[in-house]
């Protein structure tokens, strides 16, 4: 028998790739800027729609800018590729981040930067997206900011771990354990599993990641039910982030960085 | 990268600089057949590895005023691409979970036309084996570069090449290769 790598080299000379390739290229590209435009267009009545919401709010609505599912995956600053069946993906206006999340979920996107606060569920600079039957229980949260003049290791090895973020304060390992993580090729993340009891201490997990200009938090809140950790888990969790596409040039924020600390 | 055999697959590109589109464009004819048949052996689908292909260069197009000047565009590339079929492969892991009727995995190696010997042994792997043993024996990716493109340690990486020899060589030698 022929080794391995000879044998593959044979057969991947088998597969000739059509004429035409770059014209192919440019032609998916033109789309894709097509499509951006358009969903442009979409962000604009989005922001408007997340005014008019933002004004309900105002005259006493609890909850804020809520919405379904229906809307919030066309809030795109870019076009993704089109979600699993039973998915839908959400876009952050602000924090330059892309997700996929089951479709029954809802999206209660941040209307202001992150301003290193608390990553909670009622935060209004935080991206939630929640189970609506589970609200609190059970949430997504994404937040980003500029590195400010740090590197992303050092963003990503102090940053999500301050007391004010709230969140896996004690890194490394105070739950589940944490190590390196890599997210949408940004390789000098971290992965760290928390919780608030040593019976429930992998209810939490949380990524940190940075790219040249932001750094990410991208959190999982699961409540204290054995039920939902069986369903929720670190596997689930990791399988959601292979969906994130990070977008630090549409942050908003990313605009001026020098407000971030 | 750490094997020659990849600089090697630059050509005239190997040394891409600057951020015009006739440097993407030559970069772009430089790596796309070899991109295309590699993603073909991963993938086992010459639909899926066209749109792999296809979706890999045009986010390093966007980036390409970044990616002209990095010491290895190519590798890059091979990221990038990595990081796509990660994405797809979980989200089909994702849709299935909720259809537990359903088996896990579909192989789609199953439908490559017209199969050699080689590729009914590749049946046999896992995709992730594939991607394995494609980046390490056949581009000459180190097993750390490759765990970064796989987002899997490079000790997995080594098992999982590993596990794919061994059933290639199990299967070849059933067929007498």
């Amino acid at each position: 028998m022929s080794d391995p790598r000879s044998l593959l080299k044979r057969e991947s000379g088998r597969f000739i790739q059509a004429d035409g390739a770059f014209e192919r290229l440019v032609r998916r590209r033109d789309h894709k800027r097509r499509n951006q435009r358009v969903a442009a267009g979409v962000l604009g009545i989005a922001v408007f729609a997340l005014a008019a919401i933002g004004f309900v709010r105002l005259l006493g609505w609890e909850e804020g800018s809520v919405i379904g599912p229906a809307t919030s995956p066309s809030s795109t600053a870019a076009p993704q590729p089109s979600p699993a069946p039973g998915f839908s993906t959400f876009s952050s206006p602000l924090h330059g981040i892309t997700i996929d999340y089951p479709a029954g979920w809802k999206v209660k996107a941040a209307t202001e930067p992150w301003g290193h606060g608390p990553v909670a569920f009622g935060a209004s600079n935080v991206d939630v997206i929640f189970d609506p039957k589970l609200r609190d229980d059970l949430f997504l949260a994404l937040v980003s900011e500029p590195l400010g003049g740090k590197s992303a290791t050092e963003w990503v090895d102090h940053t999500p771990w301050d007391q004010n973020v709230g969140i896996c304060k004690d890194k490394p390992g105070w739950g589940g354990g944490g190590g390196r993580y890599s997210v949408d090729g940004a390789v000098d993340g971290w992965f760290e599993s928390c919780g608030p009891k040593p019976k429930f201490q992998d209810s939490n997990q949380l990524v940190a990641v940075a790219t040249a200009t932001s750094g990410y938090i991208i959190y999982l809140h699961v409540g204290d039910d054995r039920r939902l950790l069986a369903t929720y888990d670190g596997d689930w969790f990791e399988a959601a982030l292979e969906t994130v596409d990070l977008r630090p040039e549409d942050a908003v924020d990313a605009l001026n960085p020098s407000e971030s600390p | 990268m750490s094997d020659s055999a990849v600089s090697a697959q630059a050509g005239p590109s190997g040394a891409v600089v600057g951020s015009d589109a006739a440097a993407f464009e030559d970069f772009f004819r430089g790596q796309t057949q070899s991109l295309y048949a590699h993603l073909c052996l991963i993938t086992g689908n010459r639909a899926e590895a066209e749109e792999l292909a296809q979706d890999a260069f045009l986010k390093v197009w966007e980036r390409w005023d970044r990616v002209a000047d990095m010491e290895e565009p190519i590798g890059y590339l091979y990221r990038t691409a990595m990081n796509l079929f990660r994405k797809r492969y979980r989200r089909a892991v994702l849709a299935l979970r909720k259809k537990v009727s359903e088996e896990l995995r579909t192989d789609e190696f199953s439908t490559v036309e017209d199969r050699s010997i080689v590729a009914r042994a590749l049946v046999e792997l896992t995709p992730r084996q594939r991607a394995a043993l494609v980046l390490t024996e056949l581009i000459g990716f180190s097993s750390g570069e490759a765990g970064h493109m796989l987002g899997v340690s490079s000790g997995t990486v080594r098992a999982l090449a590993s596990q794919g020899r061994a059933a290639m060589k199990q299967h070849l030698e059933a067929d007498d290769v």
